[in-house]
């Protein structure tokens, strides 16, 4: 409250500057609202203007010389097609500027019979061309175009507005809290080396597109089902309506996909694909750095110690890697809230139990776990075996009563909060049969990585994850990277010789247990660790083992371990060499974590392919990565959008299809029930009624598992179907808004009863 | 003294062996530019042989190196010259290339220690002007040696300034000073000349009080005389040709520019690998060539906004100092040099299309932004040693040169290990570039009186102007002994 006190007596808001500024600000906030009306222009393009073009190489079809001004607009060709992702629709124009006509185009369908993707354009011009290029087989005809100007530019500017305004009105207050109190030159240091950790960490986001890489497609199709989702109504966002072109696909059952809603927020404001994804990656970046900054100066009491361990968590080779160069941003996620689960099990196992604050010793460690399991459930797993193992090794700590109770309420916590993401996902589980649960045959030790990499220190990019076939050989970067090596074994050194003496108790304790933790992930990583053994005891372990893909996921725990067995050196160095000691180690470790991860980072981004899309029309919907969330036996291959097949007695007129809603007319006129299947991957949840009664009519699967509805003898009227959360679903939900809102109520009313009490 | 003296020199040897690394091999690396500077070489031998001296010579435009034919041939006699004494035509290439890049070390080194009396600053700030990336790949990688020679004459041109911005005198008057600093870069390459003009304005405006005053005026009035006159051989020519070419020099202005900018990424890149690429519209970054300023000057440019935050540097009056001046140049320089810069838009306009017309791509403003920030780190360093003690200042002086020793070795090797040799030594091993028959850069016995009448001028000019000189300082010197006898 001293801080806020200080603010408030800054009066920031009298000041004359400020003021201007303000003005500014509300003056193009309201230029910025102003321009979101009137952007509804439709213009509309008959086939008649359409050129056909023919030549050896390409037929295409135009439709050219169109003007339009800057704005986002909305493509809609209206065709007909006999084949799928043969034929591609883009716009064209080669008299504006450099990037001034953004678009990613789209596949035409034979289920569909009109595109609807974007166009941003920030450059007037009258030359743009519409262009549908053959692909050779089958046939095409185009019977119109209609552009829909939509206000997304204006939206983005007065975004931009908003975020440049809290920014510089941040800056502004923090020069003046400068000016006024002084700040000192390490507080200074340690904002200005933050800023810089951001923007060296945050690199690749610098170039206008990103890296290609493997889960890329995914987790950007994940975005486009959230923003797709909210678009249709939904809210928690359970089945992506446009996946699999248009069949759907519960992802987000499976896999939290909290965070995810921010990325998602971007393209609901309008920015395009691939700088929606961007600007999430940076705000992801930015968060890992103020968590594991908070989490790692609150365990070693000492910012330059926290700082350090920051760029060493920030940059490891391994986030590095995995963010940028593998795309796994689940992983990225669960990196992202370690450190809090690590400062939280410090604080419940070292701080004095009589100390009124131990009370709140829990909330770190529920936030952490909490955003864990909503993020990323292997990097649970993996947290949860070390846990486990924690709890073995303080076993006495952990059966005091204050400590259980507070392991305790993290554990219920953490399920509340969850639970609207738990109980669909056990749910789905328990009663429905998926991929993700028959995959237990896969092995991994093969997979395991060499003792080389864990050793290694001038990583470059690769693609190589089967060490078994290639070796090293071009292999993907997994290791810690030199820098944390050089640390777990000055810290093996510091015990051989006994040179710890400068280390509290606790201290020590948190030395010795992360790195041997770090020794036992890294051991996990390796192809000579027995995983295949494991994997055969019985079938729990068959699926827990399968389910990991990839031995070398266990870095995320070996690189948080040692990165805390880096601050556990740095401060005995401290103890011990004082100041000028820190400097050396500091500087010594800022030396090999260029060597590492900066040097990876160059040859990545030199290396590696870059990947523009602005709409997610341009790639297709069609990939699920490992099909784990598919119900088991289902081929994604035949999912490509059509009109409802139904038996040769049932009439289908009026057939409409809104994401996952469908509605149709029906008649059936034949005397027994008759089965209609609808272009929509089956999960519990689907229903299906009478638009005017209400009756229900039962809903079925096909045999590749679309949705099916079963249409009455005689039945007449217009049916609904859709996919509606169970109750249970939606208790869960209330749950965990209820129990959230208690949880800041109560954090706060102790505070400020604690505060009267003072 | 002597110690100190020879073991600058010793340094400068280093600053050139390291940074003219790739030519000690007997074969030249693989780059777009290549053939056509052999070209150019073996065909301006062959043309001295028939007594012509080809004063530039302009390829099809639609090459990529179109641009580099509107380049001064002047400069290029050297190799030549060495090429009639039947040495090969790679070897007379590398050779030419050493002298340029000793060139670079020498009168950078002397524009740094006019600015910086510390010999040590100076050293380090001509190992930072010499290895930055950007004038490496321009090297070697692109082999664009009209914009390279225009790079090692550049320093003459900072002296300039710096002498101005101080009020120093040396040995020759500021207006030749000047006037040679102009003629070098016009000789050299077109588009680093812009370069050149661009930072001399911005200077002009920036210290317009040194600058332009009446002294000032008259120093530049002097300048462009001289200038005008001494080159009226070589910008004749170049006149006629460009208007009788005119619409190829319009279509060249209306090649794409901006998506050839750098990107900001660039400029933050350690560990630049010498690729080829140029084409950043579609690959991004991958296997971009080596543009950036080094990883040395982004370093400093961190550790001088550090200071400035933590208020360790306290502000001072930037206008005594011609640190402050180049600085802000630099960073116009990167900003220019980006593909986010608007040169489209800007480019649209006939103005902008005319003057930025003879430059492949906006990166050549990296020029500025590595003279600026060698600038900048050269004064940290010497402010941090006032400031600070001898061993802060000693660290800070030996990471900066470590950084940028390790970066440019990272750099060169690479550009040796993955560039394919090029042996051509012959005529027969050319490829074909396809050149233009251009009467007016051809400067015969044949010649018009027009062209005689210009070469005159500008011979009866430059004598002239060394007349002059000797004039001047004789009288100096006679009004000195008197001054001294008095």
């Amino acid at each position: 409250m001293e801080f806020i006190q200080k603010i408030r007596a800054l009066q920031i808001g009298k000041r004359k500057t400020f003021r201007r500024v303000l003005l500014v600000e509300i003056l193009l906030m309201l230029l910025g609202i102003v321009g979101l009306f009137g952007r509804n222009e439709v213009y509309e393009y008959p086939s008649e203007g359409v050129t056909v073009n023919t030549g050896v190489y390409q037929d295409n079809m135009t439709i050219e010389h169109i003007s339009l001004k800057p704005g986002l607009y909305r493509i809609q060709l209206h065709y007909d097609t006999d084949t799928n992702m043969k034929n591609f629709c883009i716009i064209e124009d080669d008299t504006v500027g450099y990037r001034m006509l953004r678009n990613s185009g789209e596949h035409l369908y034979q289920g569909l019979h009109e595109t609807d993707y974007p166009l941003w354009l920030l450059q007037k011009s009258d030359n743009i061309r519409v262009t549908v290029t053959y692909g050779g087989e089958g046939s095409y005809t185009i019977t119109g175009l209609t552009i829909r100007e939509t206000n997304g530019l204006a939206v983005i500017f007065l975004f931009g507005v908003v975020v440049l305004s809290i920014l510089w009105n941040l800056l502004y207050t923090y020069v003046q809290y400068d000016r006024e109190y002084s700040l000192s030159v390490p507080q200074k240091g340690i904002h200005f080396g933050l800023v810089l950790l951001l923007l060296f960490s945050s690199l690749p986001l610098l170039q206008d597109a990103m890296l290609s890489s493997g889960d890329l497609g995914y987790h950007m199709l994940r975005m486009m089902g959230i923003k797709d989702g909210i678009l249709a109504g939904q809210f928690p966002v359970r089945i992506a309506p446009k996946w699999q072109q248009g069949y759907g696909y519960a992802s987000s059952i499976f896999y939290g996909e909290t965070l995810l809603y921010v990325g998602a927020l971007f393209r609901l404001i309008g920015f395009s694909y691939i700088t929606s994804y961007r600007l999430f990656l940076l705000f992801i970046n930015a968060l890992t750095i103020l968590i594991a900054y908070y989490s790692f100066r609150k365990i070693f009491e000492d910012r330059y110690i926290g700082f350090l361990c920051t760029v060493l968590y920030t940059l490891s080779v391994y986030r590095l890697s995995k963010t940028f160069i593998c795309g796994s941003l689940g992983e990225t996620f669960g990196i992202l809230f370690l450190p809090l689960i690590a400062y939280g099990f410090y604080r419940v196992f070292t701080q004095d139990i009589a100390n009124k604050e131990y009370r709140y010793s829990w909330i770190p460690l529920t936030i952490a776990f909490t955003g864990l399991v909503q993020s990323h459930l292997l990097t649970g797993e993996q947290v949860g075996a070390f846990t486990i193992l924690l709890c073995l090794i303080l076993i006495k700590k952990v059966f005091r009563k204050e400590t259980f109770c507070s392991l305790a309420k993290t554990v219920i916590y953490s399920v509340l909060l969850s639970a609207w993401f738990l109980v669909p996902f056990a749910d789905y589980m328990l009663r429905g049969d998926f991929t993700i649960q028959n995959v237990s045959g896969r092995t991994i030790q093969y997979r395991g990585l060499y003792l080389p990499n864990i050793l290694f220190t001038f990583f470059r990019n690769g693609y190589n994850v089967f060490y078994a076939d290639n070796g090293m050989a071009e292999s993907q970067p997994m290791g810690m990277g030199i820098a944390l090596t050089v640390a777990l074994l000055l810290w093996a050194g510091m015990l051989f010789f006994r040179k710890t003496a400068h280390l509290r108790k606790e201290e020590k304790a948190l030395g010795n247990i992360a790195g041997g933790f770090a020794v036992l992930a890294m051991c996990m990583c390796l192809s000579v660790f027995p995983w295949d053994k494991i994997q055969s005891l019985n079938g729990i372990t068959a699926m827990l083992v399968s389910s990991i893909q990839f031995p070398n996921r266990f870095l995320t725990i070996a690189t948080l371990c040692a990165v805390l067995v880096a601050g556990v050196v740095a401060k005995e160095i401290k103890g011990q060499y004082e100041t000028h000691g820190l400097q050396l180690y500091f500087a010594g470790m800022m030396v090999l974590t260029l060597c590492s991860s900066i040097y990876l980072m160059d040859d990545m981004l030199q290396t590696g392919n870059s990947y523009r899309i602005y709409g997610e029309e341009g790639m297709g919907s069609g990939y699920i990565a490992g099909a784990e969330y598919l119900p088991y036996g289902a081929d994604a291959t035949l999912f490509w959008t059509h009109d409802p097949y139904a038996g040769e007695m049932v009439a289908i007129t009026d057939y409409h299809k809104d994401g996952i809603k469908i509605e149709m007319h029906c008649q059936n006129r034949g005397d027994k029930t008759e089965i209609v299947e609808l272009p929509l991957l089956y999960y519990y949840g689907y229903r299906a009624y009478d638009k005017i009664t209400g009756q229900e009519l039962t809903i079925t699967t096909s045999d590749n598992f679309a949705v099916c509805v079963e249409v009455p003898a005689g039945y007449e009227g217009t049916v609904q179907v859709t996919f509606v959360s169970p109750w249970y679903w939606r208790v869960a939900e209330v749950v965990s808004c209820l129990s959230l809102l208690g949880l800041i109520a109560g954090v706060a009313m102790e505070k400020k009863r604690e505060r009267k009490n003072s | 003294m002597k110690s100190k003296g020879n073991s600058t020199f010793w340094c400068l040897v280093g600053i050139f062996l390291t940074g003219a690394l790739p030519l000690f091999t007997n074969y030249c690396l693989n780059s777009a530019e290549v053939p056509y500077q052999l070209v150019r070489i073996e065909n301006m031998k062959d043309y001295l042989s028939a007594g012509i001296f080809q004063m530039a010579m302009p390829v099809n435009w639609q090459y990529e190196h179109g641009t580099a034919g509107l380049d001064g041939n002047l400069f290029w006699l050297l190799p030549a010259l060495l090429r009639m004494t039947g040495a090969t035509l790679e070897s007379v290439y590398r050779m030419f290339l050493v002298c340029i890049y000793a060139v670079t070390v020498c009168l950078s080194y002397k524009a740094l220690a006019e600015g910086f009396p510390s010999k040590k600053i100076a050293v380090i700030g001509t190992a930072l002007y010499c290895w930055a990336p950007w004038y490496l790949d321009t090297l070697y990688g692109r082999a664009a040696i009209g914009e390279a020679l225009g790079y090692a004459f550049l320093p003459v041109m900072l002296l300039f300034l710096v002498r101005a911005v101080s009020r120093k005198q040396g040995k020759l008057p500021q207006w030749l000073l000047l006037a040679i600093a102009v003629t070098l870069l016009l000789q050299s390459s077109f588009a680093v000349l812009e370069v050149g003009m661009l930072l001399l304005i911005f200077c002009c405006i920036y210290y317009r009080r040194q600058l332009l005053g009446k002294e000032g005026w008259l120093t530049l009035g002097k300048a462009v005389v001289a200038t005008l006159v001494c080159n009226l051989w070589f910008l004749l020519p170049l006149l006629r040709y460009l208007v009788a070419y005119r619409d190829v020099a319009r279509y060249v202005g209306s090649r794409p520019f901006q998506e050839k900018g750098a990107f900001l990424l660039h400029y933050l890149t350690f560990f630049l690998r010498g690729g080829a690429t140029y084409d950043y519209k579609s690959n991004g970054l991958l296997d971009t060539a080596a543009i950036g300023v080094g990883p040395a000057l982004t370093g400093l440019f961190f550790f001088l906004l550090w200071l400035k935050f933590s208020g360790v540097l306290q502000k001072k009056n930037s206008k005594e100092d011609s640190t402050a001046g180049l600085f802000w140049c630099g960073m116009l320089g990167i900003l220019l040099s980006l593909g986010s810069f608007p040169w489209d838009w800007l480019r649209q306009n006939a103005v902008f299309q005319i003057l930025t017309f003879s430059m492949q791509s906006p990166v050549i403003f990296m020029i500025l932004a590595i003279c600026g920030l060698t600038f900048m780190g050269c004064g940290l360093m010497k402010d941090y040693r006032q400031r600070r003690s001898a061993t802060e200042a000693t660290i800070l002086e030996a990471a900066v040169i470590a950084v940028a020793f390790v970066a440019t070795q990272f750099l060169t090797n690479k550009l040796l290990l993955d560039r394919a040799p090029l042996w051509i030594r012959q005529k027969e091993d050319l490829p074909d570039v396809v050149l233009v028959e251009a009467s007016q850069f051809q400067m015969s016995a044949a010649a018009g009186a027009t062209q005689w009448g210009a070469v005159m001028i500008s011979t009866l000019g430059i004598a002239g102007i060394i007349i002059y000189c000797i004039i001047v300082r004789k009288k100096d010197t006679k009004q000195k002994v008197r001054k001294e006898a008095a």
